[in-house]
């Protein structure tokens, strides 16, 4: 079977029946971006891969929780994969151990795959990196701050409302803004909301 | 914070743990919290697109790759066995139905015996689980001294861990005053690690306790010892031996 004509939503349905060869497919479709994700966020390149592992470990045991007409299959992939470098992130701040605990059971909360409504079903899957650099430039530069500091450096809402000097509130309007503001580009740009 | 700052918060991990816990039971509670939560989700994921890609290295898709496939083998041969210990209590329901209350009993204990086996069985299950799905597990292929037989011997490890699961197939049978016995050799003196037997395929799982944690630089192997083990390993009846890692 040719599994690179498969979208993310049939592999994982392919993957919930334990079809290792889908999985190498989605591995191979999506590890370099999991993985430079979760480096930029912990840098540290051995510490990376443990946690892109595991994100790609718990699509593998979560999978037959996935429904694929109602979840967005890469949103999925991803948002596993950027809450497990967070939380690493902020252990290790912490000064707490790092280990990742293949049985913690918030995280698997966090993980199970999300009920989207279906007009937004696989749009994602269809926008280039190029196009998302590109929408997020037009985004005011108070804004495109606060999703850095959120995404990329895994700051909690109130961690950066302390490092920019700003208000909470400012913070969480910037934050929304920002998110409206993306849809509303990437709609423009032919996502198909 | 209202309730569409909690969202967005929540989308891109920024809220406090305190915080977060709370939303999630707001969440259990609202579908319609979950499809909004779902929307916002699906544009932060976007942002992934920001990072430049990195090419994990071969050695993290390898890991990966076999925590898959001791998921897989870890499924499949049980269920089949458990099928076929059901079929085998229907086959025998049907045999002994018609002479009565008697064999009723001899049912009872037979599913008795079963009910033991299971759980045996799912105890087993539960420690092989909690070793290989701790991260950093890796797969050694042990290989056969031998090289023209097919029997083969993986050992899942997570270095610094006290045990390991050995998988074994295609092994010959030994007779009832045999046993197979697995080593750790650390430093190039062996270590006894447990003995063990093989189904009727030559297969098997099996747990190697370890006294101090495994580093991964250990080598193992596998020899025929009289049955019970022995403290230093028979080297003329040396199945397999190679290193962990």
């Amino acid at each position: 079977m040719d599994y690179t004509q498969f979208d993310d939503a049939a592999l994982i349905a392919q993957i919930a029946r334990q079809d290792r060869n889908a999985f190498e497919a989605l591995y191979s479709r999506h590890a370099a971006q999991v993985l430079g994700v979760v480096m930029r966020l912990l840098g540290e390149r051995s510490l990376s891969e443990d946690v892109a592992q595991e994100a790609f470990w718990r699509v593998w045991r979560l999978a037959k929780q996935f429904d694929v007409t109602r979840g967005n299959a890469r949103a999925w992939v991803f948002s596993i994969a950027h809450h497990l470098a967070v939380d690493t992130l902020r252990k290790r701040k912490d000064g707490k151990n790092v280990e990742l605990d293949a049985e913690d059971e918030n995280g698997e909360t966090r993980d199970l795959p999300d009920e989207m409504p279906e007009v937004l079903t696989q749009v994602w899957d269809k926008i280039s990196g190029e196009r998302v650099r590109t929408a997020i430039k037009q985004l005011p530069e108070a804004q495109q701050k606060v999703i850095e500091l959120a995404y990329f450096n895994g700051l909690t809402h109130k961690e950066i409302a302390s490092e920019l000097n700003e208000a909470l509130g400012t913070v969480h309007t910037r934050a929304r803004l920002a998110i409206a503001k993306m849809r509303e580009l990437l709609v423009d740009m032919g996502a198909k909301l | 914070m209202n309730i569409e700052d909690k969202i967005t918060l929540y989308a891109l991990n920024a809220l406090d743990a305190d915080e977060q816990a709370a939303f999630e039971l707001e969440l259990q509670k609202s579908p319609q919290l979950r499809a909004k939560l779902a929307e916002e989700r699906a544009i932060v994921a976007s942002f992934a697109e920001l990072a430049e890609p990195v090419t994990p290295s071969s050695k993290m898709q390898h890991q990966l790759m076999a925590r898959i496939d001791a998921d897989i083998v870890s499924r499949q041969p049980r269920l089949q066995t458990q099928t076929s210990v059901w079929a085998n209590i229907t086959n025998l329901w049907r045999s002994i139905a018609p002479v009565g209350a008697v064999f009723a009993s001899v049912l009872a204990l037979v599913m008795g015996i079963w009910a033991v086996n299971t759980q045996r069985e799912l105890t087993q299950l539960r420690n092989e689980w909690a070793i290989i799905s701790q991260p950093g597990t890796i797969a050694a292929n042990v290989p056969p001294t031998n090289k023209q037989s097919s029997a083969r011997a993986t050992v899942f490890v997570t270095p610094g861990h006290n045990q390991a699961i050995l998988s074994v197939a295609n092994l010959s049978a030994v007779d009832t005053k045999q046993t197979y016995q697995a080593w750790l050799i650390r430093d190039g003196k062996p270590v006894p690690a447990g003995v063990f037997n093989t189904d009727a395929t030559g297969s098997t799982q099996f747990i190697i306790k370890s006294d101090v944690p495994i580093n991964g630089k250990e080598l193992v192997g596998i020899t025929i010892e009289q049955a019970g083990g022995a403290a230093t390993p028979n080297m003329d009846k040396l199945m397999f031996v190679g290193p962990l890692t």
